[in-house]
């Protein structure tokens, strides 16, 4: 800076020097705020992602660990069953001969070798798939014993025990009376030993041996039944009640003979096997050849049906896979199938089998199916020694191994986080991460065929309190719940929105407009908890107690408001000019209480007209005929017709003819317009309603059906609350934006307001409200509270107007919560976030590129 | 580039506006004296002054309005016409008459009334709230402000031209049809016809036959407000009424305007608010001179550019003020 500069000049260079100063504090921060806010969308995505991205990855599986020597005795038959515990330090073998060995996995010793049965060896066992249920066995003489055989968990002081258990480092285990002492992660001393314990004693049919059996343990009681050598074959029921007092149980047993003795021509079936609810039974030929008896009536059993489960070759073996309702079928070839029951002929029809899924063929026969406690996953091990493990509701393969010993029993421990295999001399272990296998992209997004679908579909039903149920994890019912949702509610808000905005930005006074904007504005600030509440708690019964009149109030509205403008327009000249100001207004408002009123008293009228007395048996589909609905559905469609007929028939005839009529005569002849519009209306309607009914249409099952009290007819009103402001808000901007000289261009030429805002405002205006649209949409998508308290949140595919929905953020808000951390259900509810996020993202591009298109049309050129 | 106007001028405006121009410019000193014409406007009383304060203050005075054009039909007639934008008169008891199938200029300096008084003739200013008026106007005889009269009827027989070119935003061609589209006529043989007639009349034709069904908006600002006037007489109005129309335009769309102006004259009515004296000049058949919301002086436009009867006038005329 020179001496010389004026004090004036100076003063404005640091001026300057402030501004500058302030100009770069500024676009510095909106910089960094720019770029936070993108920073902080994308990490939300990548925390989404980073979460689901483990579903993605692949099974894997360790080398085998092999355990040989005195473990494994050699034996000529394969053990009836082995189990491990959960932390895989212990074994036990039930061998054929019925000694039943317990084998430390850490050294391979035998630590003990019990008889549980005495001398006797069973000739015929079933047992549970989940960890603690019972065994059934059978014996030579006819009869059948239950038993408990589980690992027990104990937890140990440190001076309970010795020195060197003491000393034990994490992870590591020792033997310890009779047991393992293993040390836990948190520190403690875990003692797992074997349980067993040998329970009643029953006897079911005759005195020849037991040569299969099979059990269920439902709510409805403990079923057996059995299969003896001469051929009779019997179903048992017991039901076992507690006195309370006494603490004593009594058991009371009720058999069913299935059949009496063999039939001399026939074979003997290979396996019976008995569902986990004890209502179906089925016995297997070695030829594929299958009886299912039908024992939902426990007297009254039923043959349902005998079909054949194999194509060619021999049956290897049946197991049920965990639910103990989808069979796994095995044949000599390496071919593997499921079947479950499935009502394949309609709700009303009995349960039948399907053939479910087709896995992928082995080398050779199958050897030993075994369901893991936890999940659908199959082992699987053929006689080439390859061994699989497959997801059995997809049908995936998820891992495969090479033995070079034949492996005759398998076991998944309880923690699926290992596959044993025993051959007959060797025992093998193989460490495998299974990850996510239920949770695929075929899983999330195809039709599956659940267990118990007649067909392959999509839905959601994530947890359940049993173990062994079927994860549904198809997030379409939630993102067709979404779609339904917003649908509905811009139904029932774009317009109204739309409308009001054009009302109030191009009928109103500057003065009205702005005090009806901010009053539109307040309602913006109504918290969607509140809104939800009132829409599921008060809005939702009282729409059902006034069904039909609240139905009729979507014609009589309309046609009040209608009404009041076809009279104003009868009004004299110098009235109408006079009154044009709050008089007008206030008519307007008079109009819609009188279609309220009027719905009240039509609405019987119609219930019984239409809806054969009475709206929700006829929703049901239990009364009344199709017309009436699909004559309802049609007046908004007919009205249309009418008036385009109206205005291209009549229209250009009066044209010429009204030339010299007088103000009164246009709007009398008007009024009669309306008056036989109206009566074309309904004719129209009605011959196209009994035309439709002819042809067999029936609304009902489509967007009309069976009422639901919290549906997306309550959803739709109380998320119009929501979305209204919004769009009203964002549109009226738009409309008011467009130039002024536009609007009076149109006026000055003759146009009136309608025109003029028909003509050229809303189309100049298209793309502001075009985006006040998709902001709206966005809301819509993505709005939580009112749909999760007023949707009723049932999963269901269905548009039915009167049913409710699942949304994606409704799902997401009622299952994280509860979600396991880290399991496939926790991740697949951030898939349900990130979908969710694509689909507001898409929107917004979406509705972002339309505007920009909008845009360029009324400016660009 | 060359004009094709469907219509012939009936005199050359060039040189009518060149012979105008040269006489301003040759001032003559003979005016009648300020303080004569007062004495003749207001019986006897004396403005120390002028003319100017004696409006600014409010006091009454009597518009010097020239014989001749009290003798023409008129088409629009505005009578004792008083306008309030809220509390704040802007119009002072009008009284003129706008003749037939001529051009009337109004004049005067920016804020005087003169674009309230063009949008008094077709109630454009019934959009404004604030607005309550007073007095007469006349539609070829029929009451504007009169009860009942149906505004939208009214503005039909009215077409108005902005000062900003207010293309809408569709084609050339939906522009010029617009009034006809809004009287619900689909006949396309009428639609084309009136559009060809509209864009000739308005001289626009050979520049846009070609591109009829292109946006408006891309025409050139000129062009817009040729595409504007063709819109106004696409409706075949009664009168014309004109604001500023070549305020936003260069001097050569201004050129062809006024052309266009010129040829109209004897067809239409027009009514055209300017504050450009040589246009004034160019175009009018006669002028009305407005300030502070009075008509001041009001007669053809030969006399009253070159021998105004005010020595106000004269002063705006020559541009000493305004
Ligand atoms: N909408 C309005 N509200 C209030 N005052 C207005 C409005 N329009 C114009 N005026 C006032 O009326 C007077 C005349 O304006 P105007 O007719 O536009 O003048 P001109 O067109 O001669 O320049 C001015 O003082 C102006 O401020
Ligand atoms: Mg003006």
């Amino acid at each position: 800076m020179s001496p010389e500069t004026t004090p004036r000049a100076r003063r404005n260079r640091k001026t300057r020097r402030a501004a500058i100063l302030g100009e770069r504090f500024a676009s510095a921060a909106i910089t960094a705020g720019g770029i936070g806010t993108i920073l902080a969308v994308c990490l939300i995505f990548f925390f989404l992602a980073w979460v689901v991205h483990p579903i993605f990855l692949s099974p894997t599986v360790q080398a085998g660990d092999e355990l040989s020597g005195a473990a494994v005795a050699e034996v000529d038959r394969a053990p009836w069953s082995m189990g491990v515990d959960e932390d895989r330090l212990l074994a036990w073998t039930l061998q054929h001969d019925g000694a039943l060995e317990l084998v430390d996995l850490a050294t391979g010793l035998r630590l003990s070798v019990q008889r549980p049965f005495g001398d006797e060896s069973p000739t015929a066992a079933s047992f549970g798939i989940g960890t603690g249920e019972r065994a059934a066995f059978g014996f030579a003489d006819g009869s059948v014993r239950v038993a408990r055989i589980e690992f027990l968990a104990d937890f140990l002081k440190d001076d309970e025990v010795s020195e060197d258990v003491i000393g034990l480092e994490v992870g590591a285990s020792a033997v310890h009376e009779g047991g393992v002492v293993g040390r836990t992660p948190t520190g403690q001393l875990r003692l797992t030993t074997l349980s067993v314990e040998v329970l009643e004693r029953y006897e079911l049919g005759t005195d020849a041996p037991v040569v299969d059996i099979d059990h269920a343990e439902s709510p409805a009681g403990f079923f057996l039944t059995t299969l003896q050598e001469d051929g009779k074959f019997v179903v048992a029921r017991v039901r076992e009640r507690r006195n309370l007092m006494t603490g004593k149980t009594t058991r009371s047993l009720v058999q069913t003979v299935l059949r009496e003795s063999a039939d001399p021509l026939l074979e003997a079936p290979r396996e019976i096997l008995m569902d986990g609810l004890g209502q179906s039974v089925y016995a297997v030929w070695k030829d594929g050849r299958l009886e299912h008896w039908d024992m939902r009536v426990f007297d009254a059993p039923v043959l349902r049906e005998e079909l054949s489960l194999l194509e060619e070759g021999e049956l290897a073996r049946v197991r049920f896979v965990t639910g103990k309702k989808t069979l796994a079928v095995a044949d000599d070839r390496g071919n593997l199938w499921t079947w479950f029951p499935a009502r394949v002929g309609g709700e009303d029809s009995d349960p039948t089998l399907r053939l479910a899924r087709r896995f992928e063929p082995g080398d050779s026969a199958v050897v030993a199916l075994q369901p893991s406690p936890r999940s659908r996953t199959l082992a699987v091990s053929y006689a080439s020694g390859l061994t699989r493990l497959f997801q059995t509701t997809l049908g995936d393969k998820l891992v495969e191994l090479e033995c070079e010993e034949v492996l005759t029993t398998l076991v998944i421990p309880p923690k699926e986080d290992a596959l044993l295999g025993r051959s007959s001399q060797r025992l093998w272990t193989w460490e495998i991460e299974k990850r996510y296998p239920e949770a695929t992209l075929t899983a999330l997004f195809r039709p599956i065929p659940y267990e118990g679908f007649a067909e392959p579909e999509h839905f959601w039903a994530s947890s359940s309190a049993s173990d062994d149920f079927e994860p549904q994890l198809g997030l379409m019912p939630l993102v067709f719940g979404t779609i339904k949702a917003t649908v509905y509610s811009m139904i029932f808000g774009a317009p109204l929105a739309i409308l009001a905005a054009i009302y109030t930005s191009e009928f109103l006074s500057k003065r009205l407009r702005a005090s009806v904007k901010s009053t539109v504005e307040l309602m913006a600030s109504l918290p969607s908890v509140v809104l939800g509440f009132i829409a599921a708690l008060v809005l939702a019964p009282l729409v059902q107690d006034i069904l039909p009149a609240f139905l009729s109030a979507f014609l009589t509205v309309p046609f009040a408001i209608l009404t009041g403008a076809y009279l104003w327009q009868m009004l004299p000249d110098h009235l109408a000019i006079r009154w044009a100001g709050w008089q007008r207004f206030l008519a307007i408002f008079l109009t819609l209480p009188l279609g309220v009123g009027a719905a009240v008293v039509v609405g019987p009228l119609f219930e019984s007209l239409l809806f054969a007395g009475e709206v929700e048996g006829w929703l049901d589909g239990r009364i009344g005929s199709a017309f009436g609905g699909t004559f309802f559905l049609l007046v908004p469609a007919a009205a249309l017709v009418t008036v385009l007929l109206m205005g291209s028939v009549l229209g250009p005839r009066m044209r010429e003819r009204s030339a010299t009529w007088t103000r009164a005569q246009v709007a009398r002849f008007e009024s009669l317009k309306f008056v036989g519009g109206t009566l074309v209306l309904i004719a129209v309607a009605a011959v196209l309603a009994f035309l439709l009914q002819a042809a067999g249409f029936d609304p009902r099952g489509g967007v009309l059906d069976t009422y639901v009290q919290r549906n997306a007819l309550i959803v739709g009103f109380a998320m119009g609350f929501a979305i209204v402001p919004i769009i009203y808000t964002l549109a009226e901007d738009a409309l008011s934006e467009v130039p002024s000289q536009l609007r009076e261009g149109s006026l000055a030429a003759g146009a009136t307001t309608w025109q003029t805002a028909v003509r050229i405002v809303i189309p100049f205006a298209m793309s502001g409200i075009f985006s006040a649209l998709m902001i709206g949409l966005g809301r819509a998508v993505g709005e939580t509270m009112i749909v999760l308290m007023a949707a009723g949140n049932t999963a269901i595919m269905d548009w039915n107007v009167f049913n409710g929905f699942r949304t994606l953020s409704a799902n997401v808000a009622v299952e994280l919560p509860e979600a396991v951390v880290g399991s496939a259900h926790y991740r697949t509810l951030f898939v349900a976030a990130l979908v969710l996020f694509f689909m507001t993202f898409a929107l917004n591009t979406l509705a972002e590129m339309v505007r920009r298109h909008f845009r360029g049309r009324m400016h660009a050129l | 580039m060359e004009r094709d106007h469907a219509l012939t001028p009936k005199r050359s405006s060039d040189a009518r506006g060149v012979a105008l121009a040269s006489a301003m410019t040759e001032r003559t000193e003979s005016r009648t004296p300020l303080i004569a014409t007062l004495e003749r406007a207001e019986t006897g009383r004396t403005r120390p002054g002028g003319l100017f304060e004696c409006i600014a203050e409010g006091r009454v005075f009597e518009p010097v309005i020239h014989d001749e054009v009290a003798t023409d039909e008129a088409v629009v007639e505005v009578d004792g016409f008083d306008l309030w934008y809220g509390d704040t008169q802007a119009l002072h008891d009008i009284s003129l008459s706008v003749p037939k199938g001529k051009v009337t200029a109004l004049i005067g300096p920016s804020g005087c009334g003169k674009s309230t008084l063009l949008r008094s003739v077709n109630r454009m200013n019934d959009l404004i709230d604030s607005v309550r008026i007073d007095g007469q106007i006349r539609l070829s005889g029929d009451s504007i402000y009169g009860r009942g009269v149906d505004v939208i009827e009214l503005r039909k027989r009215i077409g108005m031209v902005f000062q900003k070119p207010n293309p809408f935003p569709m084609s050339i061609y939906e522009n010029v049809v617009y009034s006809l589209r809004i009287d619900g006529v689909r006949d396309r043989f009428t639609l084309d016809e009136a559009c060809e007639s509209s864009l000739r009349g308005a001289g626009l034709w050979d520049e846009v036959k070609d591109r009829l069904q292109n946006s408006a908006l891309a025409l050139s600002g000129g062009q817009q407000q040729r595409l504007c006037i063709a819109r106004a007489i696409a409706a075949e109005p009664e009168v014309l009424l004109l604001d500023e129309p070549c305020s936003a335009l260069d001097p050569i769309a201004t050129g062809k305007i006024e052309d266009l102006i010129d040829d109209l004259e004897g067809l239409y009515s027009v009514l055209i608010v300017t504050h450009n004296m040589q246009q004034a000049s160019r175009v009018s058949d006669n002028t009305a001179f407005m300030y502070l919301g009075r008509l001041v002086e009001y007669g053809p436009t030969e006399s009253l550019f070159l021998s105004p009867r005010l020595k106000e006038t004269e002063d705006y005329v020559t541009g000493r003020f305004g």
